[in-house]
């Protein structure tokens, strides 16, 4: 099994663009998107090399942490009361937030961003949910080379884990975390020690 | 391996509650999409949507409150009705959901004095505590996979399901999708990427597959469940159909638009061929994605050729979108409900509002009347933002069948 694991702190600069092919693609990232990237890239860099249709399974942690203009939509959707303001949410508040930040919303955004920087076309899923899950995809993935098993998680504040592993079936059947109800970062944590 | 059927459906959506009556509602055309009328859009720069109804009636409830949590019980409640959960044992037993991002009350959060900056934490629900609540609920042991794949989201999540037990990790599955995109953030966002329609006639007509008018994507809201099984432990006389091929690919092109030539969309078709035994010859009718965009026409329309040749614009093609919007990450499932009534009715249904042919989209499409034809076996394909794509084979279930 080969892993990676990486953490960047609240605050932290994630230098992530000298990770990509195409530099411009990291204006679509959140902070748990690029520390994805720079996880994956570290992986599959020469020697490793996998087919272009390796099974590949991303796995999120629960949302702690929001960075897609929250407080400035808050403030401008609000009438002259203070309170919520239909009109000023769609006049106003809405305005105030670029269309990019669509791209740090979606879930599925970690796991189709690395995918096109690595050319993989292969069988794939996102999951909001634990090891145990994350692990059962993999079981079932088609074929029987290594898969690829990712997860992200940012926390309150902004710190940001994610991790990346190629791993063997029988790597996985034989996982003591078959079970584990844990968000599946925690595995990866775990593989770091 | 095992054979997978499906024994059991609980739903809601913009053309009704609960397979009865969504089946007349697909019988009838009936048009889910209108103006948003759950919340204020006075001021939106568009406000057409496909909210779930029951007996032709929006399905209210209090402010700010997750709808899609609503959908899943409701849909669950069906299913329960209808099926025995208690069969399996609860280690044998999965749950194993599509859906959407976290809902977040927006007018509860600015109305709250509160200057704690956390307190958005409050008014954020995340999609996959119900799940894992109603897990618990139903004894569920065997494990439970929330998918948020987007617009694949629920079509992944039937894909696990399927592959648990067809190859004997699990013996029953509780699968599906939830999901509304209909609160004021989530709206707006698909409104500023872009993605809505911007039809200005009447708003029943606005989401229009196939079609050269097409103006863009109408959301909709709603939840389908299914109960899976392996044949050999399920009462025959509750089947619905049978499971019998699923395909999943990744377009790695852009996450903005699907690859024009589609050929990891039809890849995903063929795998899930394969894996059920079929040639393309032996697909009756295909329910396509057919979310009334440009792109997405012409790329299913791409795969379509690729996987059937020159019989692909021979093969008659379907869209439940026209009636029911984009339901996002419960799209798939409850389509799905689209491939349960064309196997059971042998018919494929009208387009709603697929009115005027593109001469780029060449497929056979029911425009006037539904195509009426002895169908066997249907392939179910959609795909996601970002570039996800996922296909099934769905056929009439007959014991003596083999794989």
């Amino acid at each position: 099994m080969q892993v990676v694991y990486e953490r960047f702190a609240a605050g932290e600069e994630i230098p992530v663009a000298k990770h990509l092919k195409n530099r411009k693609l990291s204006k679509y990232f959140n902070r748990e998107t690029a520390a994805f990237i720079i996880a994956c890239d570290k992986l599959l860099q020469s020697p490793v090399s996998i087919a272009s249709d390796t099974p590949f399974y991303y796995s999120m942690g629960t949302v702690e942490y929001e960075d897609y203009g929250l407080p400035a939509i808050t403030e401008a959707s609000r009438d002259s009361h203070g309170h919520f303001s239909a009109t000023a949410f769609a006049t106003q508040g809405m305005v105030s937030v670029s269309p990019l930040t669509q791209f740090k919303i979606l879930y599925n955004m970690p796991l189709c961003f690395a995918s096109i920087e690595h050319g993989l076309n292969g069988d794939n899923a996102v999951l909001y949910s634990s090891v145990q899950a994350l692990l059962q995809q993999a079981l079932c993935a088609p074929g029987d080379g290594p898969v690829l098993l990712g997860a992200g998680k940012v926390h309150t504040g902004g710190l940001v884990e994610c991790g990346v592993a190629l791993v063997s079936r029988s790597e996985v059947e034989n996982s003591p975390y078959r079970q584990a109800s844990e968000e599946a970062i925690h595995w990866f944590r775990e593989l770091a020690l | 391996m095992n054979r997978v059927v499906i024994t059991g459906v609980g739903a809601v959506c913009p053309i009704g509650t609960g397979w009865e009556e969504i089946q007349t509602g697909i019988s009838n055309g009936m048009h889910g999409t209108a103006e948003l009328s759950i919340f204020d859009t006075a001021e939106f720069p568009t406000r057409l949507a496909a909210e779930a109804r029951s007996q032709g009636q929006v399905v209210m409830g209090p402010r700010g409150e997750d709808r899609k949590v609503r959908f899943l019980n409701t849909a669950l409640a069906q299913l329960s009705k209808q099926c025995d959960l208690k069969r399996h044992r609860p280690a044998d037993k999965i749950l194993s959901l599509g859906t959407g991002i976290d809902h977040f009350d927006l007018p509860g959060h600015v109305d709250d004095p509160s200057t704690d900056p956390l307190r958005w934490r409050n008014y954020n629900k995340h999609s996959h505590r119900i799940a894992e609540q109603h897990a618990f609920e139903l004894g569920i042991a065997g494990g439970t996979s929330v998918n948020v794949a987007a617009c694949v989201a629920s079509t992944q999540a039937m894909g696990q399901a399927y592959r648990m037990i067809r190859q004997g990790l699990a013996t029953q599955a509780i699968t599906g999708g939830y999901d509304s995109m209909l609160s004021h953030l989530h709206y707006m966002g698909f409104f500023k990427l872009g993605a809505l329609s911007s039809w200005t006639g009447k708003p029943s007509e606005a989401c229009r597959p196939f079609s050269r008018d097409r103006q863009g994507i109408v959301l909709g809201e709603g939840a389908a469940v299914f109960s899976l099984e392996r044949s050999e432990l399920a009462d025959p006389t509750t089947i619905f159909a049978e499971v019998a091929g699923y395909g999943c690919s990744m377009d790695a092109y852009l996450v903005t638009d699907p690859e024009p030539s589609a050929k990891h969309l039809a890849q995903a078709a063929l795998h899930a061929l394969a894996e059920a035994g079929l040639s393309p010859r032996d697909i009756d009718c295909v329910h396509l994605h057919g979310t009334g965009t440009f792109k997405n026409d012409l790329a299913e329309t791409a795969a379509m050729q690729l996987v059937f040749g020159d019989r692909a614009s021979q093969i008659p093609v379907f869209s439940l979108k026209g009636q029911i919007g984009h339901l996002i990450g419960a799209c798939g499932a409850v389509e799905m409900l689209g491939v349960l009534y064309s196997l059971q009715h042998n018919e494929v249904p009208v387009t709603v509002n697929s009115i005027v042919p593109d001469p780029d989209v060449n497929l056979l499409v029911a425009r006037d009347r539904p195509i009426r034809l002895p169908i066997r076996n249907i392939l179910k394909l959609n795909a996601a933002f970002g570039g996800q794509n996922t296909a099934f084979v769905i056929r009439k279930y007959s014991p003596d069948q083999t794989l």
